[in-house]
């Protein structure tokens, strides 16, 4: 219980609760006319009681739940509205589900229905929308008509927390409000009423069909209109809502009951005019027939009430047919509703809506993978997902020609080929590439250098003597965590490591002793990844050297296991290793047999032969080795090896999807290239610098 | 005008409440509900503040590319990002709460209410939250949520499938 309530304040909370809901015109309907099967009154009490046990509960401050604007009591109030939605609807909910409001759509909307033999067909769609929309509007509004119920609730809340009870005591002398309708015109509550009914709408039926269906809405819906009002004077509405909801900054203008609105609610309400009109030929769809008069009664408001009252009762009604007695089947419920009577009538509309700005914006976001799932949606959704999808781009091919400053470029996704001179590359050996940059050596004047084929840009680094040996850099030399590593053995068990980086004046020499043999490799199996440069040695021990503490360690993980009827010949050059997303892949390949891939599991410490690479591909080259994801078309999943040009190709695949090599497998002996012809590089952002 | 001139201590908020409250103004939406928002609020709304500066804003603005709910959602929106004492990681939690709660339709009415007023931050949050709704979701999933009608022939909608089987791999269920 809630410290701050006294048991008086309690006992008058209570009955101001129990007051509210007397004046709850529709829940007063609802309970004479035991909509809620026989129990609707008891129920109605339990509901108040529900609500007095959640007040006396509340920690929070009601001045605060009052706060619409603030987002945690935004929910808090929604939760409330929400509570007491289901509340409403858990109590008065009965068992007869026969009338539900989907099968009524339903018959609407069917154009062979019977239900309303009376309208042709047009009449009838447009029927059913006018009929839908107003449902719609009744889920919009209601709760913000049950707000203001829990609005007076909580201002009563917070007096009996006072000790004041003001509002309650104006309540009490109020008089409840005299809740009637008109009993005669739906006396057919009987079952003896229910055949005249039926025969009335026979005999409209008979006489109706010749009628053009717009003349016949003409002539009814005055007369109707006029029985409504004559039904439904008495009907009267006790309202916290006369005047407009203040609520911390913003104001809820409840708009419907002003005169003026009232001229801007014209069409709508000829619109329930015209359903109240032809509600008479909805009888035959309805199968329970008090429930029926039930919702004639709604109408009777209409028209003196405003549309609000209305839409509640209509609410009501539909909580009341329908037959789900959870809350959350409910809450599905409204929004399928809403869901329904939006996307039913034209979903076309509906997807036009998406402008295609909002489109773009949206696909463009999305994953190469959500993406093209996105463009099997429709014909609209593939054109903009097609524009604005964001493939990777594959790594291109350089060549270093023999002679001269030309040098060539290949595009393995478009197959094309680009040409740039370069002659300040004259006399250097390529040594690694990663991210756009290449890492050249002159082995005449020693001199070590950054260089970007698009950019011309030039980096100097300190001199060093690289014989053959593995040498990498972690990232581009612009960027400060840019370090150079290069290891050779000295002995099988003292390897020399060097490192530097960009702006240094010297390269620093360590030597490391090994606890395992380690001979390094001639050729680039060397990765840096996680902060760490991974090389495998000759014989396939994988050392690890972490540029942050200076240390080496040759791990103790055994080597990849090159397949038996692997070539011996050149063996060691054709082993290839590649870091992707800190996944680390070792590519062993022959000319007798197809290529075997390798994956370190690191946690395991053991390689694991790889069957599918999945959205990965691979392109190998001895100096530097590089891996892709969200490649298009058919290079995913996919080995590339740059190729000595051999009749004209500039690189060859292997697809693990097919197990086959493209073109198909000639004599790859990756022994007899010249390590030093071709690297793999970054593509560029566009074309302009080439020739 | 900035409200806070008149509460020098920053303690006492309602002053401050009621100040903006004079200067307010009525965005009414498509369905004529009618909605009061403070003008500091309003003016977060690019294309609310150059209506006001045109001087258009005498009485009530009309939105008629707005529906009731979703302008109901906007100003609960405008109001906090005016708010005077909400710090940017007091906007940020509120704006988490704020969509987490709403389903892709309404999502889709905010965003586009958002293009239209001008609202850069709602507009880019909820593009956002709509795309992450998308992830891994199957194309009926968003074909239903979007309420979309293919318009393909099974044979063309099956060749897309066949030429990225990829990317239909792993795929959530449509359950969830």
């Amino acid at each position: 219980m809630n410290p701050g309530l006294t048991a008086e304040a309690a006992a008058q909370l209570h009955e101001g609760i129990n007051l509210v809901i007397s004046r709850w015109a529709a829940l007063r309907m609802a309970v004479e006319n035991e909509w809620g099967s026989r129990d609707s009154l008891q129920k109605s009490q339990q509901l108040g009681h529900h609500l007095f046990r959640r007040f006396a509960q509340s920690k929070v401050k009601v001045r605060t739940l009052l706060d619409v604007s603030c987002p945690c009591n935004y929910n808090v109030f929604e939760t409330f509205r929400e509570r007491i939605c289901l509340t409403s609807s858990c109590s008065l909910n009965t068992e007869i589900g026969d009338g539900s409001i989907e099968e009524l759509k339903l018959k609407i909307k069917s154009p062979s229905g019977t239900m309303l033999p009376v309208l042709a067909c047009s009449t009838r769609m447009q029927l059913a929308q006018i009929y839908l929309s107003i449902l719609e509007q009744c889920v919009i509004e209601m709760p913000e008509w049950l707000g203001s119920k829990v609005e007076k609730l909580m201002v009563m809340h917070e007096e009996c927390l006072e000790g004041i009870f003001e509002s309650i005591k104006r309540l009490k002398k109020t008089n409840a409000p005299n809740i009637s309708y008109n009993r005669q015109a739906g006396s057919n509550h009987d079952g003896s009423g229910n055949d005249n009914d039926d025969d009335e709408d026979d005999n409209n039926d008979d006489t109706g069909g010749d009628n053009s269906p717009e003349t016949e809405m003409e002539v009814d819906a005055p007369d109707c209109q006029l029985r409504l009002n004559q039904q439904g004077s008495t009907a009267n509405e006790p309202s916290p809502k006369q005047a407009p909801k203040v609520v911390d900054g913003w104001t809820v203008v409840a708009s419907r009951h002003s005169r003026e609105e009232k001229k801007s609610n014209l069409l709508r309400q000829q619109n329930i005019t015209l359903l109240f009109s032809s509600t008479f030929n909805f009888k035959k769809c309805l199968a329970c027939k008090n429930r029926f008069w039930a919702f004639v009664t709604l109408y009777t408001h209409v028209n003196n009430n405003g549309t609000i009252i209305c839409c509640y009762f209509l609410f009501i009604f539909i909580m009341v047919t329908f037959k789900q007695s959870d809350g959350c089947r409910l809450a599905e419920t409204l929004q399928d509703n809403k869901r329904v009577q939006r996307g039913q009538p034209d979903e076309q509309q509906i997807q036009s809506d998406l402008p295609t700005e909002l489109l773009e914006l949206i696909l463009s976001q999305l994953s190469l993978r959500d993406n093209i799932r996105a463009s099997a949606v429709c014909k609209r959704w593939l054109n903009i997902a097609t524009s604005v999808r964001m493939a990777n781009k594959p790594p291109w091919l350089m060549f270093f020609p023999k002679f001269g400053d030309l040098y060539e470029f290949y595009d393995p996704s478009q197959r094309k080929t680009y040409w740039l001179e370069l002659p300040e590359l004259n006399g250097s050996r390529i040594c690694y590439a990663k991210e756009g940059w290449l890492l050249l050596y002159k082995p005449r004047t020693q001199r070590v250098f950054f260089f970007c084929p698009y950019t011309r840009e030039l980096i100097d680094l300190p001199s060093l003597e690289l014989t053959y040996q593995i040498v990498a850099f972690s990232a581009a030399p612009t960027s400060p965590s840019c370090i150079l590593f290069t290891v050779k053995h000295v002995s099988p068990t003292v390897v020399a490591v060097s490192t530097c980086h960009p702006g240094a004046t010297e390269w620093t020499t360590v030597n490391y002793q090994n606890r395992l043999p380690f001979v390094s490799s001639i050729w680039n199996k060397l990765v840096f990844c996680r902060g760490l440069f991974y090389c495998l040695s000759l014989t396939g021990w994988l050392g690890v050297y972490d540029p942050q503490k200076s240390t080496w360690a040759v791990h103790s993980v055994p080597p990849p296991k090159c397949p038996e009827n692997f070539f011996v010949k050149n063996w060691w050059k054709g082993k290839f290793m590649a870091e992707h997303n800190e996944d680390i892949f070792v590519i062993y390949t022959c000319s007798a047999v197809n290529p075997v891939i390798y994956k370190l599991d690191q946690t395991n410490k053991v390689w694991v032969e790889m069957e599918t690479l999945g959205g990965t591909t691979l392109f190998a080259n001895f100096l530097s080795s590089h891996a892709r994801t969200d490649l298009l078309g058919t290079m995913r999943n996919n080995v590339f090896f740059s190729k000595v040009r051999f009749y004209g190709k500039r690189c060859v695949s292997y697809s693990l999807d097919n197990g086959r090599y493209y073109p198909r497998k000639q004599c790859y002996d990756w022994g007899e290239q010249d390590p030093f012809e071709s690297v793999w590089i970054e593509p560029p952002e566009d074309l302009s610098a080439f020739l | 005008m900035a409200p806070k001139n008149k509460n020098p201590n920053g303690e006492n908020v309602v002053p401050e409440v009621q100040q903006k409250k004079t200067q307010a103004l009525i965005l009414k939406s498509s369905d004529g509900e009618e909605f009061s928002i403070s003008k500091s609020a309003a003016g977060l709304s690019v294309a609310i503040k150059n209506m006001m500066e045109d001087d258009c804003a005498g009485g009530v603005i009309p939105l008629p590319l707005v529906d009731g709910g979703t302008l109901a959602r906007v100003i609960t929106y405008l109001n906090k990002h005016a708010e005077d004492g909400a710090s940017d990681e007091d906007k940020r939690k509120f704006d988490e709460e704020f969509l987490s709660g709403m389903e892709v339709d309404v999502l889709c009415d905010v965003a586009l209410a958002g293009n239209y007023l001008d609202i850069r931050g709602l507009f880019h949050d909820v593009c956002q939250r709509i795309v992450n709704g998308m992830k891994n979701k199957s194309v009926e999933w968003v074909r239903k949520t979007f309420r979309i009608e293919s318009d393909f022939t099974a044979e063309e909608e099956e060749q897309i499938k066949k030429e990225y089987a990829w990317a239909w791999e792993g795929v959530d269920s449509d359950a969830d």
